[in-house]
């Protein structure tokens, strides 16, 4: 009997030993997703196209897997943003407003102290994921239930115009105009009225490990001499290394040669620009940059990427503004510079993901609700958030401001936000993530392809996707 | 109860039909003619309360199932005007039509119930006729008893497989046709006709159908000989330490296989994994685990192998010890060798055994989605396939039709043809293995 027993406990020592192992295999922890982008059915940005695990910009999970509005046949008669006279508060107004958990959560709570203390007005903030507020709407809000004043990713707007659950931003377009980086501004506007009311953004640049890079490079042809001498695929060494098949990031290089995702600013569908001239040159060059980091696809996800940079054996990456914290907690000492400038001269046009709060257009205090996220994005409040939450301002009048250029890690993101373009938000988009997953993998992993049929032949399965119903 | 004289009252009630008809056309009709005032009124007042409140609704929900709605919600001046919700008004008309079917079955009850009481009547000359107790008598009470479950069984399944069924006859799917504004259709079988016509569609799905299949039956066949050989090895009288090998066997088995296969990944990783770190420190060549279409397939093959291979080897071992022991010592003393004795004695008895296991194993590993969906997420990429990669088993691919891409009806239509094939497979093999005939 004894015995026995003994067996059974060195077998459960035995059993969790290798499980404690196996929790520790590898760099880094395994991920629930994949490396492979599967692009969350929104295409949410805030997710990323790639569903990874890591947090984003916006400290959400990743994307939700809501389903994505259909075609609003009747455009919204919404009147241009013309700002009104100065407004009060409504007799006997309270405000509920919804936020992601996390500092952005405290920012908000800290704005409703002030706003109180200025207009009397009682203001609750409540826990709802950033990713998540419009898709509760939805149901909340004809309801009557839901937040005066929400936070959401800008990607989501063309699902809450069509279905009629935002005011617009009549407030502060002037200062928009004026102050905020533009790229920031055509974000937030859906069939050209402007609906938020801008708090932060994010965006991709090149970090660089500061202790085998002196400086960040600012062609790509440096990084590609840079390379010669570095990547050394038997010892694991590689120049850049980054999620090399995501068109999120392949966007950068192919919109730098004129190719983009869809036309008339990311409105028509009909325009797909992902196969014309530039976009084959952008990703004719995007493969030159093997040289750098020669792993097939199949290998490359962003637990690889974040593990090979913090080891020290890759010596750039192109990367999103959630890094940063990461590598600081892991004590890597980089420096990050905007995308290096291409062959052609270009500067490589990020995708650019915004989030803002705004007004739902079922609340009962319109105008307080109006007069709290203008509060919350005057440009004190802008510095507050970034003081918070490092996460990056939108306003171009704080590119010179202390608070930014004391960091220059965050200037060199504010400098790549000038180049960059905001995501569609049409529902289309969701036909992209896949399609051009396959199309990028083959291009980088066989040098044969030809670049124009793979690009010729996503942009046809794009098309089928989106004509499969009509 | 004491009637009034009544013009009915005078009436012989030996017209059993009459009863019937009079009930038929008004529920309590018959009933009261049989002078069950209670129960008549009782009939009467349900039905007067469904043709009042119920039948309108009925008629809107069964309407709403015929034309999946009319007006999608849209902005009128700025403002929300919430039009029909198409799936949720599929939804209501499935649900209308088993309460329909539910009320029409009531119904006629309820005549056949004035018939048969008529009919006592005129058999018990003109007593009050037996009520309850003959009811539960005839099996009523049963019935009765039962309908708690019949519902739940209606909404638990019945009613999710039918509206799974009804999709793969709709246009619903992103980008155009998403409630609620948009308005989803009948297209009949469009989306049949488009799946086995339309190039993209047609050769995914035959591609990934018959990788589905070989994988289905290798993955059974490797893991069930595997099974057998280690537990024929571990049961050989020579082999000392049997308690050993059994524990070290059975650990994968009691390994999360969510863990496992999340570590296998990274395991197999081409370019930084350990195995292939390992390959190229003894001079060997790296394998593109999962970076190469075939090899791919292989390394789910294998992964496969060590998470389930355990549960076999335990389960035949279990047969094997207990096939009788004084068959394989007559068998020695007729002067069989090893080879005999396993063809004639072993493998009969466990094929015996284990034929139901089979077929279940492969079912289960035909949409074995864990493994592949955290192995490979059907990687790697491939483009000539429509919403799926190279390793995509048709499970996985519905996973991402649906959850990914918001293709509804051809995923539901994917799903009906799997469903097909798998039952057609399912019921052919059990009506031929051995387990199943009746042997006396």
């Amino acid at each position: 009997m004894r015995k026995k027993q003994w067996g059974k406990a060195v077998l459960l020592a035995i059993v969790l030993a290798i499980a404690a192992a196996c929790g520790n295999a590898g760099h880094s922890q395994v991920e629930p997703g994949s490396g492979n982008g599967s692009a969350n059915a929104t295409g949410s940005l805030s997710g990323k196209a790639n569903g990874n695990a890591n947090g984003n910009a916006n400290g959400d999970g990743t994307g939700n897997g809501k389903g994505n509005p259909g075609d609003n046949p009747n455009s919204s008669t919404a009147s241009p943003n013309s700002v009104s006279a100065d407004i009060e508060p409504e007799d006997g107004a309270s405000l509920v407003v919804w936020e992601s958990d996390g500092n952005e959560r405290k920012f908000l709570e800290e704005i409703g102290r002030q706003y109180e203390e200025l207009y009397g007005v009682k203001v609750k903030v409540e826990t709802v994921p950033s990713i998540d507020t419009v898709g509760k709407l939805m149901t909340d809000g004809p309801a009557g239930l839901g937040a005066d004043v929400f936070s959401a990713p800008h990607d989501s707007i063309g699902k809450a115009v069509s279905a009629g659950l935002m005011l617009a931003n009549d407030r502060t377009t002037e200062d928009l105009a004026k102050n905020a980086i533009p790229s920031v501004v055509s974000a937030i506007t859906y069939d050209g009225v402007t609906y938020g009311y801008p708090m932060s953004a994010d965006t991709y640049a090149l970090y660089y490990n500061k202790a085998l890079m002196p400086k960040g490079p600012e062609t790509f042809e440096e990084l590609l001499e840079f390379g010669k001498t570095f990547t050394d695929p038997s010892a694991k060494k590689y120049a850049l290394a980054w999620d090399v098949a995501q068109i999120y990031l392949v966007h950068a290089f192919i919109a730098g040669y004129g190719g983009y995702i869809f036309g008339q600013d990311g409105t028509d569908p009909a325009d797909i620009g992902l196969n014309n001239e530039g976009a084959v040159e952008g990703a004719t060059f995007a493969r030159t940059l093997k040289a750098l980091f020669p792993l097939n696809t199949a290998d490359i996800n962003s637990n690889v990427i974040a593990g090979l940079f913090q080891e020290g054996n890759a010596a750039a990456m192109i990367e999103g503004t959630w890094q940063m914290a990461n590598l600081a907690n892991a004590g890597v000492d980089f420096g990050v510079v905007p995308l290096p400038l291409l062959p052609n001269g270009e500067h490589p046009k990020s995708l650019i993901s915004v989030r803002s709060l705004f007004v739902n257009s079922y609340t009962r205090y319109p105008n307080a609700a109006k007069l709290f996220a203008e509060l919350a994005t005057n440009k004190e409040n802008a510095k507050l958030r970034y003081e918070m939450t490092a996460q990056l301002p939108t306003r171009q009048d704080l590119m010179n401001d202390p608070v930014v250029t004391g960091n220059p890690d965050v200037a060199a993101f504010m400098t790549q936000m000038q180049h960059a373009v905001p995501l569609a938000a049409i529902p289309e988009t969701a036909t992209v993530w896949v399609p051009s997953y396959a199309a990028l993998s083959t291009i980088w992993n066989d040098d044969k392809t030809d670049v124009k049929q793979a690009l010729d032949h996503m942009v046809s399965q794009m098309k089928t996707a989106m004509e499969t119903n009509p | 109860m004491k009637s009034n004289v009544t013009t009915m009252a005078n009436r012989p009630l030996s017209r059993p039909w009459t009863a019937a008809v009079l009930s038929a056309a008004c529920a309590g009709g018959g009933q009261l003619l049989n002078r069950q005032y209670a129960k008549g009124a009782l009939f009467l007042s349900v039905y007067a309360i469904g043709v009042a409140f119920i039948l309108p609704r009925l008629y809107e929900a069964i309407r709403g199932l015929i034309t999946l709605g009319d007006e999608p919600t849209r902005i009128v001046n700025g403002a929300l005007v919430k039009g029909d919700h198409s799936i949720f008004m599929m939804i209501d008309g499935l649900i209308a039509l088993f309460v329909a079917a539910g009320l029409v079955w009531l119904h006629v009850l309820n005549a056949v119930d004035a018939y048969r009481q008529a009919a006592c009547k005129s058999a018990a000359s003109g007593g009050r006729a037996p009520g309850v107790r003959l009811a539960a008598r005839e099996g009523r009470t049963a019935l009765l008893l039962l309908l708690p479950a019949f519902v739940l069984v209606l909404f638990v399944s019945v009613i999710p497989m039918l509206f799974n069924i009804l999709t793969a006859f709709t246009d619903y799917s992103s980008p155009n046709h998403i409630p609620d504004r948009s308005l989803v259709n009948w297209i009949g079988w469009g989306t049949f006709v488009r799946l086995f016509t339309e190039p993209a569609w047609y050769s995914t799905f035959t591609g990934i159908l018959l990788w589905n299949v070989v994988w289905a039956a290798l993955s059974t066949l490797t893991v069930f000989f595997g099974g057998l050989l280690v537990a024929l090895m571990i049961n050989h009288p020579k082999v000392r330490f049997k308690k050993l090998w059994r524990t070290t066997f059975i650990l994968p088995w009691a390994f999360p296989a969510f863990i496992a296969i999340l570590v296998f990944r990274l395991l197999f990783n081409g370019a930084l994994g350990p195995i292939n770190g390992l390959l190229e420190q003894i001079g060997l060549p790296a394998v593109p685990w999962l970076a190469d279409p075939t090899m791919a397939k292989v390394t789910i093959l294998l992964v496969h192998f060590w998470i389930s291979m355990p549960f076999l080897m335990a389960l035949q071992s279990g047969i094997l010890t207990t096939i009788p022991k004084d068959l394989y010592e007559a068998a020695e003393v007729d002067g069989a060798g090893g080879r005999a004795k396993f063809s004639r004695i072993t493998m009969p008895h466990v094929l015996l055994a284990t034929s139901p296991i089979l077929i279940m194993q492969f079912a289960s590993n035909f949409n074995n989605f864990n493994l592949i969906y955290m192995l490979t997420d059907g990687g790697p990429a491939n483009p000539a396939y429509f919403f799926a990669g190279s390793t995509d088993i048709l499970l996985s691919w519905i996973y991402k039709m649906t959850l990914e891409q918001n293709q509804f009806n051809m995923a539901s239509a994917v799903s009906i043809v799997m469903f097909v094939l798998i039952a057609s497979i399912s019921v052919l093999n059990y009506s031929r293995t051995q387990s199943f005939k009746e042997k006396d």
